[in-house]
């Protein structure tokens, strides 16, 4: 290159840059993009090598895919919930296309296995473990591996590069087996006696109980998509005294499980947990006392008795279940709300006001009853609760659109007339709100060029009453 | 001690870069550099902190890109359009960019830190080693011999 005009542009600054930059730039990179930048200059031909943090993901090993699809790795602790469901929907379509799986033919498929795959899965397991072997520094901060392996074989290796990690002191690991069942990788005991570990985040394992757990620096767990005993929750709360995060996604428990989130120590207040996110399992009841828990986020189907205790430190909670399921052991689900006295962010979906079974509401509802019992239920809106945010405000129903263009509008105003009651309670009940917003979604029977027009009447409406009983702001936001 | 007070209005920090200007920034701009936050600490008079690392323009870029990730907090869409600036700067002069980089490592700018690293990283991915050398002007100082065989080496990772 022959420079032009300024001096300063033709001289490679980049590379000038601290060693602890270059690092941090490394670090965002997969490591086989990393190993890659050795080729640019002497500067750069080391410089992977004590890079403090490993990412080995398999798919950037596969010969059909390029390199550029971790898109979630900025702010990757906020949005942790949200980029696993998108991850895991991606792994379900590619899994479809191969079309392989198929229940009773387990035996089969393994030895009928796509040759390729398997190349794929050595070579990626060769430049592991090559990189590994020429990595040199003493202390390693995170390692993060996604693999998808066939061969159960390969579970070994995993152990070994865990090892490796571990001896290193790292704080953060990270595992994903990208739906390797039905061979799980078993995740070995002895991970469950790590000290040094500050964060563990498993996906797409299997995790047998271990004889203890130990884990005494660790503040943050993530477990997805595995299935393990009960006891095991129990467990790790006593395992890991520091834990201020644990979250829970698309975890399979026994039957009937009743999940418990609380210290079994005599002293609840040594319980840490600030933050806690169930999604998507399928525990028929949950249990939480945590005294410094701040957030809360639940969602997935409500079944079984839902209780809350002492959560004095409580600043957010969301609820947000997309169906009730009735359980032959605890009959109607039940969830009381009262215990969130302290929280100025609610976010609570529908199914949190039904208190009621729909078929007790039938016979004899008392209208006055509910409400005074809401009253009863929502303690936190006296004093404290700030902010009130409303979502999927006239349901998903399902109904065909065959109806006249006006009959569909007086069925949505119809549905929100039945709503604007508790949103009145709402108004009336809450002492020191600031805001409520309410989102209104395209209902499924509304066709997509008609909503917007629906959705000035309804707003309309919507405000026409609203105005009525109170000064607060309310945001309608349509879908 | 320093005890600031906790009031929410936007008091005004003074700053001087190493060129001399004067910058007048929102304390709660200015308090994302962990550098000032502790010099503010430090020092409870309202003097001018100086930058003796930071020139104006260099500076500038930095308040710019501040103010632009607050305002992207929570918005998926602006988050994405921050992290694909960084491609444009590169090619175009990563001189500058070389520079922003250490005016936020240096004021000690997490948020900041995070996106221009991610910048860089970005940019590196998926493209040639002769392309990258020619963009950010790094000279290949291997001899050939040497280069065939760091190729050679590390052609497991090089597929």
């Amino acid at each position: 290159m022959e420079d032009f005009g300024s001096e300063s542009f033709s001289e490679d600054r980049i590379s000038s840059l601290p060693d602890c930059l270059l690092h941090h730039i490394l670090s965002l990179l997969d490591t086989k993009e990393a190993v890659c930048t050795g080729i640019l200059s002497s500067r750069w031909k080391n410089l992977w090598k004590s890079s403090l943090i490993l990412n080995f993901h398999h798919q950037h090993y596969s010969s059909n895919t390029n390199s550029s699809n971790d898109d979630d790795d900025i702010n990757e602790e906020q949005e942790e919930g949200d980029s696993e469901i998108e991850s895991k929907e991606d792994d379900n379509d590619s899994e479809n296309e191969e079309g392989d799986y198929k229940i009773g033919n387990e035996n089969f498929f393994y030895e009928s296995e796509n040759e390729e795959e398997a190349e794929e899965e050595r070579n990626f397991i060769s430049f592991v473990k090559r990189s590994l072997a020429l990595h040199n520094s003493p202390v390693i901060q995170k390692f993060r591996l996604s693999f998808k392996y066939s061969d159960r074989r390969f579970g070994f290796y995993v152990n070994d590069w865990i090892l490796f990690a571990i001896e290193r002191n790292v704080k953060e690991l990270s595992l994903d087996f990208l739906h390797s069942s039905p061979h799980d990788y078993e995740v070995p005991s002895w991970l469950f006696n790590c000290h040094k570990l500050v964060s563990l985040k498993l996906k797409e394992c299997s995790i047998q109980t271990p004889k203890s757990v130990s884990f005494s620096s660790l503040t943050t767990l993530f477990i997805s998509d595995t299935e393990f005993d009960e006891c095991m929750i129990q467990d790790i709360l006593v395992g890991c005294p520091l834990l201020e995060e644990l979250v829970l996604v698309r975890c399979y428990f026994e039957q009937d499980y009743e999940l418990f989130i609380c210290s079994s120590s005599p002293d609840p207040s040594k319980m840490m947990l600030k933050r806690l996110t169930i999604e998507k399992c399928d525990n028929s009841g949950l249990n939480v006392e945590a005294p410094k828990l701040e957030i809360m986020k639940i969602s997935g189907s409500l079944m079984g008795k839902y209780s809350f205790n002492n959560l004095v430190s409580l600043k957010e909670a969301q609820l947000d279940f997309d169906s009730i399921e009735k359980d032959n052991n605890f009959g109607f689900p039940s969830l009381s709300v009262a215990e969130f006295h302290n929280a100025t962010v609610l976010k609570l979906c529908s199914v949190c006001i039904q208190t009621e079974e729909e078929s007790q509401m039938l016979h004899g509802f008392n209208e006055r009853e509910y409400w005074d019992k809401l009253a009863n239920q929502f303690t936190c809106l006296t004093c404290t609760l700030k902010t009130i945010e409303i979502t999927g405000y006239i349901g998903q129903e399902t109904e065909l659109s065959d109806d006249s263009g006006n009959n569909i509008v007086t069925k949505v105003l119809q549905k929100i007339d039945n709503k604007i009651k508790f949103v009145r309670f709402l108004l009336r009940n809450a002492k020191v709100l600031e805001k409520m917003t309410i989102h209104i979604d395209k209902p499924h029977f509304v066709e997509e060029e008609e909503w917007p027009e629906l959705a000035q009447k309804v707003a309309q409406d919507v405000e026409g009453k609203i105005k009525l009983s109170s000064g607060i702001p309310v945001e309608l936001l349509f879908m | 001690m320093a005890s600031t007070s906790n009031s929410t209005s936007s008091k005004i920090i003074t700053l001087r870069s190493s060129d001399g200007e004067v910058f007048e920034v929102e304390e709660s701009v200015a308090l994302e550099s962990n550098l000032i936050r502790r010099m503010m600490e430090d020092d409870c008079a309202n003097n001018i902190i100086p930058l003796p690392n930071v020139t104006a323009p260099i500076f500038y870029l930095v308040i710019e890109h501040c103010k632009k990730h607050a305002e992207m907090k929570d918005n998926k869409e602006k988050k994405k359009e921050l992290r694909s600036q960084g491609e444009e700067l590169l090619k175009s002069d990563p001189h500058t960019y070389s520079n922003l980089m250490e005016a936020v490592n240096y004021l000690d700018i997490k948020s900041l830190m995070d996106l221009t690293a991610q910048w860089l990283a970005d940019f590196l991915k998926g493209k040639s080693p002769r392309l990258i050398r020619e963009l950010l002007k790094i000279k290949n100082d291997f001899t050939p011999e040497e280069e065939a065989e760091i190729l050679e080496r590390n052609r497991w990772a090089f597929d």
